[in-house]
């Protein structure tokens, strides 16, 4: 409905700028949809004016972890992430959440968009907007009771943002804006988080507070994938890693899948990127 | 009924102007139009979508011309079944709007191009059709009626008109009060969570072109977009949520919609600009209350 000219769901036609794909996918097993995987992808190809964005992706989210997706700009990254929530149709293949599909699990699936594709003038406060996750236990119609906006304020409070419940989102900093989402996800009391680049133009304070909610959610038995750009961050924030490049070019445990030699297949030999890499790898392996 | 009511605020008000009874009709039309109109431009300015409602309410002109093209064309075929030089025109405003909205969004969602893009290109072709038509067939309907409208002369007709059209469009809000807040926030997210935005968008159209056509005899179409846009942006710069907004844009709709029609008979100015006059001193006040810090906002 809205007028602006953000949040198309339309994939981005980035291939000008984007690094020719160097490598056939890795061979892995293609996922069977079982009950007990979060999230799993079977032969999924997504195509945007018939140019397809996303090829013959399967992937079986491991529960109860943090998953880091990482690729270059226009490998389809924020796509993979709309089209499992339907946004986006597929042109081929299937995505199940814990076995069922999305219309069937929407309450299971938390969704953070990306923050410069909200209207943050919107006439709201951080508490009406930590409420809208909880819409799926209100009547449309009905405004929210005592009992939600006490579980929002919960949520405000987890995030650090419980003094700000009244301001208005347009008066709030980037990184408070970004928390208030996060609250609103968390509101919705999901079992799978799917989150597109929550750590994009965000304060050292909001960047810290955001790994220590990814982390309570893990304790928690959540299983959270989160869009990343920081290469060098990669190690240290995430237990599993997608390396997408319009295909997977890997996906697993950081520690074996992280590797110079995956980046490059992903990255197509960008220099800079690989050497920031090579330090986070090196990184990784001293810790 | 009318009647009644006459007398009752006759003896409510015992100023001049509601000594009048087409003042008393036409203040019963704004009392109802106004809010209608302002509730429901909240969410044209909320969705930014005045652009879009401003070719609407012109498409008007467009379809008023359909309108009295099909009266022959009905008295022909069916003679005497209904008075079609009243029926046709309004049912052709509403018809042709909905179209007009429903090609925006379509042409929209198709295309890269920018929404103003679009609408602006949709806007100028109605206007010329209805140009085209006009000059081309010498029509010689009455179209400056619905140019600049005339309060005045409502009926009590045009005040049951005004009650239905308030409820129809509060009832709209009220039912999906709570999609069309995560509809404004994201529209991404809104469909995430099985909130149906394509229809959203051409129950929003059909609306728009109801409450322009509801207008039109009262305000004009060059007018009836300040009705949905400026109580609503005033209400926007007051507003701290947007339940608050949808009150202050009703509070600011009414009072400009009353005070205006009062305003008008002792400045001896058409009612419908003297209405949008007074929502925008309230809208100019409210820059000023808006740039205050705000008392209760913690943190």
């Amino acid at each position: 409905m809205n007028h602006r000219a953000v949040d198309s769901n339309a994939p981005r036609d980035r291939a000008a700028d984007r690094p020719s794909i160097a490598t056939t996918p890795v061979p892995r097993a293609a996922p069977d949809h079982s009950e007990a995987c979060p999230l799993s992808i079977h032969d999924m190809t997504v195509a945007y004016h018939r140019r397809p964005v996303l090829w013959d992706v399967d992937y079986a989210a491991p529960e109860g972890q943090l998953v880091g997706i990482v690729g270059p700009n226009g490998a389809g990254k924020s796509t993979l992430l709309k089209a499992c929530l339907g946004l986006i149709p597929l042109a081929s293949g299937s995505v199940r959440f814990y076995g069922k599909t999305y219309q069937q699990a929407r309450r299971l699936v938390g969704y953070v968009p990306q923050r410069e594709s909200v209207d943050w003038d919107f006439p709201a406060s951080a508490l009406d907007v930590v409420t809208m996750g909880r819409y799926g236990r209100i009547p449309w119609c009905l405004p929210p009771g005592r009992k939600q906006k006490q579980a929002a304020l919960r949520c405000l409070e987890q995030v650090g943002m419980a003094d700000f419940a009244r301001r208005q989102i347009s008066k709030l900093s980037g990184g408070q804006q970004q928390r208030v989402f996060l609250a609103r996800a968390l509101a919705q009391e999901a079992q799978v988080y799917l989150m597109d680049e929550p750590f994009s133009g965000v304060d050292a304070a909001t960047e810290a507070a955001i790994v220590t909610l990814l982390r309570e959610l893990r304790a928690r038995g959540r299983t959270v994938l989160v869009v990343h750009h920081d290469l060098q961050t990669v190690p240290e924030y995430f237990d599993h890693v997608v390396l997408l490049n319009m295909r997977i070019v890997a996906a697993g445990p950081t520690a074996t899948v992280f590797t110079r030699e995956n980046l490059q297949k992903t990255y197509g030999g960008r220099l800079t990127l690989l050497d920031q890499a090579a330090d986070a790898v090196a990184r990784a392996g001293r810790t | 009924m009318i009647d009644t009511i006459h007398a009752v605020l006759r003896s409510l008000m015992p100023f001049e102007w509601a000594e009048h009874r087409f003042m008393i009709h036409a203040l019963l039309a704004v009392a109802f139009l106004a809010p209608c109109c302002a509730a429901l431009g909240v969410q044209v300015v909320n969705f930014r979508m005045a652009f879009f409602s401003d070719a609407i309410s012109h498409s008007a002109f467009t379809g008023v011309v359909i309108g009295y093209l099909l009266v022959p064309v009905f008295e022909a075929t069916w003679p005497g079944a209904a008075a079609w030089n009243r029926i046709l025109p309004p049912a052709t405003v509403v018809l042709f709007g909905v179209a007009v909205g429903a090609g925006i969004t379509a042409v929209r969602r198709k295309t890269d191009l920018a929404s103003d893009t679009v609408i602006g290109v949709f806007f100028a072709t109605v206007i010329a059709m209805g140009i085209a038509v006009i000059s081309h067939l010498h029509l010689r309907a009455d179209f400056e009626r619905y140019l600049y409208g005339s309060l005045i002369g409502a009926a009590p007709s045009d005040v049951a008109v005004a009650i239905i059209a308030a409820f129809v469009v509060l009832l709209f809000l009220a039912l999906n009060f709570n999609p069309l807040l995560l509809i404004g926030l994201n529209e991404s997210l809104a469909r995430s969570r099985d909130i149906r935005t394509r229809a959203m968008d051409h129950a929003f159209s059909l609306l728009v072109a109801l409450v322009v056509t509801v207008s039109l005899p009262s305000v004009g179409l060059l007018l009836v977009t300040a009705m949905l846009v400026v109580p609503a942006a005033a209400a926007r710069n007051i507003a701290r949520s947007a339940g608050g907004m949808l009150v202050w844009a009703v509070l600011i709709g009414w009072a400009s919609g009353v005070g205006g029609l009062i305003g008008s008979f002792y400045a001896d100015t058409a009612a419908g600009a003297a209405i949008i006059l007074v929502a925008a001193s309230i809208f100019v006040l409210s820059l000023s209350v808006g740039r205050l810090p705000r008392a209760s906002a913690r943190g």
